[in-house]
């Protein structure tokens, strides 16, 4: 029915985890606190991780569709990842973000690219552990966020190039990314059906970096607007398909990475909570001794339980989400309610601690920058508000163009 | 291992609870809460299904079923009619934890009429007790159990009434009040007896709150995508449609925290999984009626039944008053979130 327990292969995720979180996450995030900058890229962080030789399982979308074959034998991945980001984050969210890798523009390439497309961007750039390097993922607009199908960044075809005239905002690492998988519209009165999504390097002329953004949290991590200026992008460059139809039947399955990305981003949201929320705990052990307790002690307590067992649950969620996965089961509504719960939950988390803590908290980089790290969970890979879009479509007939 | 994987024997165990909801308790549950007893044929039915002693060992005639496949069977029989595990089981819950002892199995042995209560507003010292439970949704009492903070204790042939007034909810089941004037209070066991009794009333009252919201969720869900106002289904307007979404995620996320604490079986997080499903369904059979509109608050609909069992049952064993209690005073010392050896 149900069985929460890790057996030794996950308890081994989280314990490698554990320390690596702990031995280089949360150092370097510390640091980028103190300087309120992102992590350079040169920072000793991004070899040690790399020299670990370990993913975050973000690029082993299937390819061809989210729907296996019946019969096929259970997977770990999912189980696996949504440990890993619940445990990295406990350590340092803006740092997690941080790492090289492909990030969020893995999933396309994996599913949509061809063969030669993933050599070059998902082998080539990543190949050399001492030089890191890192891919972004690159949709919305200072003017589209949520409503995709406003983004206004045109492609028009040129000979054996796509011209790329537009600007990209909030791109995370986009400024020192190896390439962006940007998404443009080859006609802007057809809405998604005209969008295209082009692999842009960095150095393309007419490609470049604005600015970079200053956050309430996650200060490691670097957030980019991007232009491109009449940017000529190879026609090799295009990811799935040039036709409508083609081009559309791929992002479907694009759209199918969110349901392992949702429940990995709420995870790390819990991962956040829990973090905050220990410490409080932590320093409530110290103070309180043992019962009886005094009034104002058992409201600090009381406020404790409350967001451990929300945060119990939005756990739960996520751990659920990602097992369906894992039995090739469909899970976009679970990935939905995980991705509603789990942000609410550990914002809560991460407030209430603050009230344990009292004023020493609202100095404590333990605690208060979990509260300004945790707040994005609510916006980025989908507003709390898309996906109860997502799930009354799903539940109870809510029309898509709603 | 990370798992929530449904065998196919539990499969069977809830496709017969649901069955037996749908054809047995559904179609006459206002008739049952008119009368406010069920029918003798209707109970024996039931036990001969087992469903009456899903958790006993099976020396006590029970199906020894784990915690959570109890907590999710029981879900679906109160999806059906809330009242109908409370008013058809033969013994309340707190049972499978007493026949833990051999004083608590001879009281299972007289399989006569009984009840779990806990002690608040009862003081019991010296042997003796003394004080008034106003309501016990039960049909009449040869013994009664008590649970306070320090024991279990039994009290033989307690005085006892029909409850004149109606209850909010759960009228299905009758309802007795007690009163013990230096009553004889024999103990059956301390603190830690009192824990895992207490656990069991919680897990059992936590099951029949999320089948009751659950249902009056399903149907506010039916309902809203067939009323039209304003030129659509009201379901889809943004406001109704997110707390309906809103809705599904709650109840998702208190099912899996009860069933998690059911299979743990750590007292304090029961305690707090009690405390969260409580709030959720409180808060959802309030929005089911809501989204009813009018009609909702009618006795056409079952969101009106829901609405008064979910609040009966919110009531039972302390409540939510005393599980968040509970859940506080032991979260300092509960078991790390992620990790820890169980
Ligand atoms: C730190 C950070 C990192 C990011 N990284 C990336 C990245 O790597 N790549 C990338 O492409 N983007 C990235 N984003 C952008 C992020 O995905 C968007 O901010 C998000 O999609 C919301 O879009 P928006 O900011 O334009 O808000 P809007 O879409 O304008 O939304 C504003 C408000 O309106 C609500 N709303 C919108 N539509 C509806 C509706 N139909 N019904 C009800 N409410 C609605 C929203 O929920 C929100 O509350 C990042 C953002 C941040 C803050």
């Amino acid at each position: 029915m149900i069985d929460t327990t890790l057996d030794a292969g996950f308890r081994n995720v989280l314990l490698i985890m554990r320390q690596v979180g702990r031995d280089l996450l949360r150092p370097a995030g510390l640091e980028a606190e103190a300087t309120g900058e992102p992590l350079p890229v040169d920072h000793p962080l991004f070899v040690s991780w790399n020299r670990m030789g370990l993913s975050l399982g973000l690029a082993q979308g299937r390819r061809g569709g989210g729907e296996a074959a019946p019969g096929q034998a259970p997977s770990r991945m999912a189980r696996s990842a949504i440990l890993a980001a619940e445990e990295l984050a406990f350590w340092d969210q803006g740092a997690l973000l941080a790492l090289p890798g492909p990030g969020l523009g893995g999933p396309p390439i994996q599913l949509l690219g061809n063969e030669d497309q993933r050599r070059r961007f998902l082998e080539e750039p990543f190949r050399d552990p001492e030089r890191p390097a890192w891919g972004a993922y690159a949709t919305t607009e200072s003017a589209a966020g949520s409503d995709v199908a406003r983004i206004r960044t045109a492609a028009r075809r040129d000979g054996d190039h796509y011209v790329l005239h537009g600007d990209k905002m909030f791109i995370t690492n986009g400024a020192r990314a190896s390439w962006v998988v940007v998404f443009a519209t080859v006609d802007a009165s057809l809405g998604r059906a005209g969008h295209r999504a082009f692999v842009v390097e960095r150095g393309t002329p007419g490609f470049g970096v604005g600015r970079i953004e200053k956050k309430m949290g996650l200060t490691a991590s670097e957030t980019a607007g991007l232009f491109l200026e009449d940017c000529r992008v190879p026609v090799e460059n295009l990811l799935g398909g040039e036709r409508g139809e083609e081009a559309k039947a791929g992002f479907k399955t694009a759209m199918a990475t969110f349901d392992l990305t949702r429940p990995m981003v709420a995870a790390m949201a819990v991962g956040i909570g829990r973090s905050a929320w220990e410490r409080a705990r932590d320093l409530a052990r110290e103070a309180f001794g043992a019962a009886p307790y005094a009034a104002r002690e058992l409201g600090v307590l009381d406020r404790l339980a409350t967001a451990r067992r929300r945060l119990d649950a939005a756990r739960l969620l996520c751990w659920r989400a990602a097992w369906r996965m894992d039995h090739h089961e469909r899970n976009t509504v679970e990935a939905s309610m995980a991705k509603v719960h789990a942000p609410a939950a550990a914002l809560a988390a991460t407030s209430a601690a603050l009230d344990v803590c009292g004023l020493a908290g609202v100095v404590d980089p333990r605690v208060e920058r979990c509260y300004r790290d945790v707040k994005v969970f609510d916006i980025f890979e989908g507003t709390g508000e898309v996906q109860r879009i997502v799930l009354a479509r799903r539940l109870f007939g809510y029309p898509s163009e709603g | 291992m990370i798992d929530f994987q449904v065998t196919e024997e539990e499969e069977g165990l809830l496709s017969t609870a649901a069955r037996f909801g749908e054809e047995r308790l559904r179609p006459a549950e206002r008739p049952h809460e008119e009368a406010r007893r069920y029918p003798e044929a209707l109970v024996h039915e039931y036990r001969e299904l087992g469903l009456g002693t899903l958790g006993l060992p099976e020396a006590l005639g029970g199906a020894a079923l784990a915690a959570p496949v109890q907590v999710a069977v029981r879900s679906e029989l109160a999806a059906a009619d809330p009242a109908a595990p409370l008013g058809l089981d033969p013994l309340g819950p707190g049972c499978v934890a007493l026949a833990s002892t051999p004083a608590g199995r001879a009281l299972i042995a007289e399989a006569r009429e009984g009840a779990v209560a806990v002690a608040e507003g009862i003081r019991v010292e010296g042997g003796r007790a003394r004080g008034r439970v106003g309501w016990l949704p039960r049909g009449g009492l040869h013994w009664l159990v008590l649970a306070d903070d320090r024991g279990v204790y039994r009290v033989d042939a307690p005085r006892w009434a029909p409850v004149a007034a109606r209850p909010c909810g759960l009228r299905a089941c009758g309802g007795v009040e007690v009163v013990l004037e230096d009553a004889p209070a024999e103990s059956l066991g301390g603190a830690d007896l009192a824990r895992q009794v207490l656990a069991e009333c919680r897990l059992y009252a936590g099951a029949l709150l999320l089948g009751a919201a659950r249902d009056a969720h399903a149907a506010a869900a039916r309902y809203t995508q067939e009323r039209v106002a304003f030129g659509r289904p009201i379901a889809h307007h943004q406001g109704l449609a997110f707390q309906l979404a809103d809705a599904a995620t709650d109840l998702e996320a208190a099912r899996l925290l009860l069933e998690a604490a059911a299979s743990r079986g750590h007292a304090a997080e029961v305690a707090g999984a009690h405390a969260y499903v409580t709030e959720v369904a409180l808060r959802v059979v309030e929005r089911s009626v809501q989204a009813l509109g009018g009609h909702g608050y009618l006795q056409d609909h079952r969101v009106e039944k829901r609405m008064r069992d979910v609040r009966s049952l919110a009531s039972l064993w302390g409540g939510a008053v005393l599980s968040e209690r509970d859940a506080a005073l032991s979260v300092l010392d509960a078991p790390e979130a992620v990790g820890d050896a169980s």
